[in-house]
């Protein structure tokens, strides 16, 4: 029997009543209306990052709504079990994971290739050098030997949607080397998926040539590997769109014949088909930069669009600008489906209510993986008479908080350090300690902005400047903490006082810099709270 | 024990008059006032009778720290004139008259900041005799009071001191 991840129960689940299950792609709306399934379960976060787009991707390849109306139709009734599974079976030859080629993310082709275990599947498992240098403190090696094919091609997917530079002509993801994701998330695992399809004619006129729907342009490992031995580039122009979501810069080929009985070290399921390594070899598909994947943002630089990557820091209220509303002054743009949920979609649904932007990614170092990062934010519905003004005012209070973050750093390291200009090192924790701390009260903050301009009332200056005393006060408790001022008699008090000086005269409501990004009158009207 | 945490000679206006009245009162009981200056620590002044008149009137704040109370009492003993209008950090740093330097160096001052409470009432006396004996009252007495208990009286120093001398060394 051929493992195909269309007919498998394979993808890990949650129901509203908690309980986890497996289920196959078509079961995803099953029991909808009394014990709906309402999350993806995997055990690593960034399989669960996988498992959304894979499911987003199988949906927008197959049924896509044709018009608004139609997405509508199927946000408010889903399509019934049946309907699903005859609609995803029209591709589900795509999809076997062992068996006779084609299959799935795997070369056409495979030859005589280099043999690697089965865990270098996993992005975070070191590469051979990493091993060597006795670098990978955070990876225990070794731990995984084996793999189920559920998993085997769940990390594959994984790996070729996020695939870092390998080093050699092993080619990056479509999007670029750990590119960053945001899903809009809704209140079922179907409405998660539908909020970020898009409409089938929009999809199909903007990104990649529609007039190609062989398998292969759709799904790559179904005919030849574009290669690039001579850097040879793969465009939208020579593929459908819909093969953004099954692009496949990396050779590979597991090795089935390997295969053992007994627990998955991954998932820990038993199986009689344990995968132990896969062959592969570089110089695979070559994207280039001219995609446009409408999962991720990008930004604008001259004529062309670079992917957002995931980033140190974590994803907090500082990524708003670029991950929900335009950021103007740096060229970043939300995702495609943010833009069309907020403009087309959010207005006509019941109730308009708030939903989550859920943001994802690998942090990579190059070739080594440092971080997974993940956060949520809200997408708030705005009235159309009143989005530029508000949108206006939420970019100032980000700015200015970029501003005061800045300093605050800049301040707390001229404390700690006597030549702070000489100091290396990442002090980004400290920015990070400043925009968590402030989010909270970020959110407040825009909520009374919303109402204020609802309302039309005249409380726009006294909510600004309530905003920038929030961030003064957390600044001045983060700078007291890393200046260790509260032992100023063991740390050098004249350092610390300075610094301190310097903060102050910096974190002023009168400050120029301050006032022109929050457009301040030049006496502020309300000046009396402290 | 709770309430006396809120007991501050700056904030709180009643213990600030009392204080000031008790310290105004040295004037006219000199001999008191020449006995708390012959004190070489706070255990003698406890033994005077002018502390003992201060003690009483601050019954009314339920407890009181004995020795801190002792200690800004010998303290306050050498003051001459009271000048609220800065802060006693900034009195320190402020030029000495016909110099560029402050009146208390800044070595001066961070070997200050080093010390315990039952270590300050010398040094203070010598800081307060640098001064001419012009001082702001309520913030030294609240300074000394809480001295030991958080270090943010010993931070708020360091700001006045250096935002007033940033030069000194
Ligand atoms: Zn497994």
């Amino acid at each position: 029997m051929v493992y195909n991840l269309i007919n498998e129960k394979w993808i890990p689940v949650r129901r509203a009543n908690g309980k986890k299950e497996f289920i196959a792609p078509w079961q995803v709306t099953d029991d909808i209306g009394s014990n709906p399934i309402v999350s993806l379960d995997a055990n690593r976060p960034d399989f669960n990052g996988a498992l959304i787009q894979f499911l987003i991707g199988l949906v927008q390849t197959t049924i896509a709504p044709k018009k608004d109306r139609n997405w509508m139709t199927r946000f408010t009734e889903p399509p019934k079990v049946d309907e699903l599974k005859t609609a995803f079976e029209i591709v589900s030859r795509a999809f076997n994971v062992d068996g006779d080629r084609p299959r799935f993310m795997q070369d056409f082709k495979p030859d005589k290739w280099e043999s690697n275990e089965i865990d270098k599947l996993l992005v975070e498992i070191p590469g051979d050098k990493t091993i060597k240098d006795n670098t990978d403190h955070f990876v225990k090696r070794n731990s995984i030997k084996r793999m189920c094919l559920a998993c085997s091609a769940l990390a594959l997917f994984t790996l070729q949607t996020n695939a870092p530079s390998g080093g050699q002509g092993h080619r990056v993801s479509l999007r670029g080397g750990g590119p960053l994701t945001t899903i809009i998330l809704g209140d079922t695992l179907w409405q998660t998926i539908w909020l970020n399809v898009l409409n089938e004619s929009d999809f199909l006129d903007k990104y990649g040539n529609s007039s190609l729907i062989d398998d292969a342009s759709i799904f790559p490992w179904m005919g030849p590997t574009h290669t690039s031995e001579k850097d040879q580039l793969t465009t939208p122009e020579h593929v459908h769109p819909a093969h953004m979501f099954w692009g496949m810069p990396r050779r590979i080929f597991l090795d089935i014949k390997s295969g053992e009985s007994g627990n998955c070290d991954l998932c820990n399921q038993n199986s009689s088909n344990l995968i132990t390594s896969y062959i592969t070899k570089n110089k695979g598909t070559y994207y280039g930069s001219s995609w446009h994947h409408t999962l991720t943002p990008y930004r604008h630089e001259k004529s062309d669009l670079i992917s957002i990557k995931g980033q140190p820091g974590g994803i907090t209220f500082r990524h708003w600008l670029g991950f929900v509303q335009n950021d103007r002054k740096n060229g970043n743009e939300p995702a495609v489906v943010v833009h069309t949920f907020r403009l087309q979609r959010q207005p006509s649904l019941e109730n308009k209510k708030t939903l989550q932007l859920w943001a994802f990614g690998y942090d990579f170092d190059n070739m080594k993986v440092r971080c997974w990062y993940e956060g949520k934010m809200p997408l708030i519905n705005v009235e159309d008479n009143i989005r530029e003004n508000y949108e206006s005012a939420i970019e100032q209070l980000i700015r200015v908080s970029e501003l005061i973050s800045d300093n605050v750093r800049k301040y707390a390291k001229e404390a700690m350090f006597t030549r702070p200009g000489d100091v290396k090192g990442d002090f980004s924790f400290i920015d990070n300690r400043f925009w968590n701390n402030a989010e909270p009260e970020f959110y407040t903050t825009l909520e009374k902005l919303r109402v204020a301009f609802s309302d039309g009332t005249d409380t726009i200056v006294e909510i600004k400047l309530k905003w920038l005393n929030t961030l003064f006060r957390i600044g001045e408790q983060l700078f007291d903490e890393y200046s260790q001022s509260n032992q100023i008699d063991v740390a050098d008090p004249k350092r610390i006082a300075l610094a301190h000086r310097n903060l102050r005269k910096f974190n002023q409501k009168n400050n120029k810099q301050i006032m022109k990004i929050l457009y301040l009158p030049d006496k502020p009207t309300i000046s009396k709270n402290k | 024990m709770e309430q006396n945490r809120s007991l501050s000679f700056v904030s709180n206006q009643y213990a600030r008059d009392v204080l000031l009245e008790w310290w105004k009162g040295l004037e006219n009981s000199r001999g008191d006032r020449a006995a708390l200056r012959r004190c070489h620590n706070p255990t003698e002044v406890a033994f005077n009778p002018a502390f003992h008149r201060l003690r009483m009137k601050f019954k009314h704040f339920g407890y009181v720290n004995p020795e801190s109370l002792a200690l800004i009492a010998g303290i306050l003993s050498h003051v001459r004139s009271n000048n609220e209008k800065v802060h006693f950090a900034e009195q320190m740093a402020a030029p000495r008259s016909g110099s560029n330097n402050a009146c208390v160096s800044g070595l001066r001052f961070r070997r200050l900041l080093k010390l315990y409470d039952n270590e300050l009432f010398e040094p203070l006396i010598r800081i307060v005799h640098m001064l001419d004996g012009t001082v702001n009252i309520p913030v030294l007495a609240n300074s000394i009071y809480w001295w030991n208990v958080n270090e943010s009286t010993r931070k708020e120093w360091a700001f006045k001191y250096y935002e007033k001398a940033p030069s000194e060394s």
